[in-house]
């Protein structure tokens, strides 16, 4: 059966119960009015043949809540059914019907959901233990609302991914904010920690190894334009931290002694903060 | 059970088990047993990983078993919305260690469908080539394990050989050995490096005939068969029910497979053999799984003969943006059906990723084919059902 044709026939066969049949990349979606989806996918089991349960998963639809989404595929004419519901209940409470009585393949799959979405499956045999969280997990970790946790650890610079630092304004701690030039593959928090302490202590002697340091470098380092703290952050694919300044003043310690003293301190302070 | 242990007057042997222990043959010959509830795992050799498994015995039989998931669950759907495409890639060779550019390409096609991107016929022939050396490096890993956890130590180390080779000629072209990455939107990163054609070419005709040494060590031994043969049978309705994909679907005689019913890459053009069994049980399962990598090194002959000449990539914006949508692209990974349902909103992130994978769907159906089995045969079928936690967990 052609996709066109199978939409066809479930629509004719189902009548009001099919909210909407679509056809696209030669895959047939179905969505399926919430209280008929068992029954629809009875029909779909029992006269299309389609006793192949491929998977079941939610998909966060923003302020309408959440949808169901499950594909079951008829492995002799090899017909396919993309079946989807909009779960009843908004963002606070969705719950839809089980399809475990319809296809055992479902249970986990439903509990998948559960743990990932908060979908509550009526008439599932069980829902709980948690199948892939653990057990006091708090949050529903694929809600939109729920952020990864290394991106409220560190916010990412402009809107580059979904999630924690769209708006700049609100998500961008002003203390913490990196500075135009600073370089986004500096991850971890402690490293960051660490090198606004070292900051503190010894801003100017930085201030001026900058200055220096900018002057004899010229334009090789992108940096070089932007505020002294910049320095700071270690070159892109360096090790974050002060440890990376200490190699570097290293390298100039044989032309200025004063600044060599400076260099000591850090890595110390990277050894001893760890 | 023995009669002398089974006998209620047997003599109480000093140092030997205790009275109490001594189990009673009632009048119809029945054995009174005790329940017991046994953990195996999450680290149990046996089980590939971190797979836990809660059994409820009856005297030694498996009256339920529970599988405990989630020890290995590092939440790639998550992490996948917020990677864009080319970083995607390279986060699902990771969720399947053993079918790293299976899934690759899963993704790619994806963004190439709903991009309705044209990819290159040599990229295309060159995915089905590494797709095939990907299921052979896989099987050849599972072969050896599920040999060695039946006690048979030979096989691991010749397959682990033949492993170590493989990888040598696809490090030559990718520059991983296990984690590609080779595959990009729109093709693949580069064309093969000189040579390679030949080097791929000369082990399959090696493979050819360490795949017939293999089969010497093992289906023809007869522990082999004993531990095997209608152990842990599953039934092609229930495995269909259960979504239950790869060998232990075909060995219950069902012969879906992707690369035939819904051909990808360049799987249209060459012919693909599935075998399949007839009883479903550990022995078909495994026997699946050593006649499918002959079918493979029939399919990479085949990819040697017909591959054309021609780029490998298409130039893309330097931004790939999915259009909005929903799109869902299955593939036929070594341990079954691998699918990506992917919805993007127009970003360069997708909305959604959710990842089908065929270990979930495999070790779902664990409990169903644990049922009334004894627990000495538990881990010739574990090891049957072919899976990788990563797969199960993701």
């Amino acid at each position: 059966m052609t996709p066109n044709a199978l939409a066809d026939t479930i629509r004719d066969e189902l009548g009001e119960r099919v909210l909407d049949t679509q056809v696209v990349y030669d895959q047939v979606t179905v969505t399926v009015d919430p209280e008929a989806y068992p029954q629809v996918a009875r029909f779909c089991k029992q006269t299309l043949g389609m006793t192949f349960f491929d998977w079941l998963g939610g998909v966060d639809e923003r302020e309408d809540g959440f949808s169901v989404v499950a594909r079951v595929y008829n492995h002799i004419t090899r017909d396919a059914v993309l079946l989807k519901t909009m779960v009843p209940g908004g963002r606070d409470e969705p719950k839809v019907p089980t399809l475990t009585n319809v296809w055992r393949g479902a249970n986990w799959h439903e509990r998948e959901t559960y743990d990932m979405f908060g979908i509550v499956f009526e008439g599932h045999p069980g829902l709980l233990p948690r199948l892939l969280t653990v057990e006091n997990f708090e949050g529903w970790p694929l809600r939109k609302e729920f952020l990864l946790t290394s991106r409220e650890v560190k916010p990412w610079p402009g809107a580059k991914e979904p999630g924690g630092s769209d708006d700049e304004g609100e998500s961008k701690p002003a203390a913490s904010a990196p500075a135009p030039g600073a370089d986004p593959g500096d991850r971890a928090a402690a490293a960051k920690e660490k090198a606004e302490r070292a900051k503190k202590k010894a801003a100017e002697a930085r201030a001026r190894k900058a200055a220096e340091k900018a002057a004899e470098q010229g334009a090789a380092a992108p940096a070089a334009d932007a505020p002294a703290e910049t320095v700071d952050d270690p070159p892109p694919g360096g090790t974050p931290g002060v440890e990376t300044d200490g190699v570097e003043d290293l390298e100039d310690s044989s032309a200025r002694p004063s600044v060599h003293d400076d260099a000591t301190d850090s890595p110390e302070e990277g050894t001893t903060d760890e | 059970m023995s009669d002398i242990l089974a006998r209620a007057d047997a003599p109480v042997i000093p140092g030997g088990p205790q009275e109490g222990m001594l189990v009673e043959v009632r009048d119809g010959g029945e054995i009174d047993t005790t329940s017991m509830n046994l953990n195996v795992g999450p680290a149990h050799p046996a089980t590939h990983g971190v797979l836990r498994l809660v059994i409820d015995l009856d005297g030694e039989k498996i009256k339920r078993a529970t599988p405990v998931i989630g020890y290995m669950h590092r939440g790639f759907e998550k992490l996948a919305e917020a990677r864009d495409y080319r970083q995607i890639i390279a986060l699902v060779n990771r969720h399947d260690w053993l079918s790293a550019f299976c899934n690759e390409i899963g993704v790619a096609i994806a963004v190439e469908r709903m991009m309705e991107l044209e990819v290159p016929e040599r990229a295309q022939w060159i995915r089905v080539l590494m797709a095939e050396w990907n299921r052979i490096l896989n099987h050849l890993l599972l072969l050896g394990s599920y040999a060695l956890e039946l006690g048979a130590l030979t096989p691991m180390f010749y397959t682990v050989r033949e492993r170590e080779d493989i990888q040598n000629i696809l490090e030559s072209a990718t520059g991983g050995r296990l984690h590609f990455t080779y595959t990009r939107v729109g093709g693949l990163k580069e064309d093969l490096p000189r040579g390679f054609l030949q080097a791929s070419s000369d082990m399959a005709d090696r493979m050819v005939a360490c795949i017939e040494q293999y089969e010497d060590l093992l289906l023809g031994n007869e522990i082999f068969i004993a531990r095997t043969k209608g152990v842990g049978i599953l039934p092609a309705d229930v495995a269909l029910d259960y979504g239950v994909t790869g060998c232990s679907l075909h060995a219950t005689g069902v012969s879906d497979d992707v690369r035939v019913s819904e051909p990808y890459a360049a799987y249209d053009k060459v012919d693909v053999h599935v075998p399949t069994g007839t009883n479903g049980d550990s022995f078909d399962r495994f026997y699946c799984l050593i006649e499918r990598m002959k079918a493979s090194v029939n399919i990479i002959k085949q990819v040697h003969d017909n591959i054309p000449a021609g780029p490998v990539n298409v130039k893309l914006p330097k931004i790939v943006k999915a259009p909005e949508g929903a799109i869902y692209v299955r593939t036929e990974n070594p341990l079954g059906q691998g699918g990506y349902y992917l919805v993007s909103d127009g970003q360069k992130t997708p909305w959604r990723m959710k990842m089908r994978t065929p270990s979930f769907s495999n070790v779902q159906a664990i409990p169903y084919i644990l049922q009334d089995q004894l627990m000495a045969d538990m881990i010739a079928i574990l090891g049957s059902v072919f899976f990788v936690v990563g797969d199960v967990d993701r």
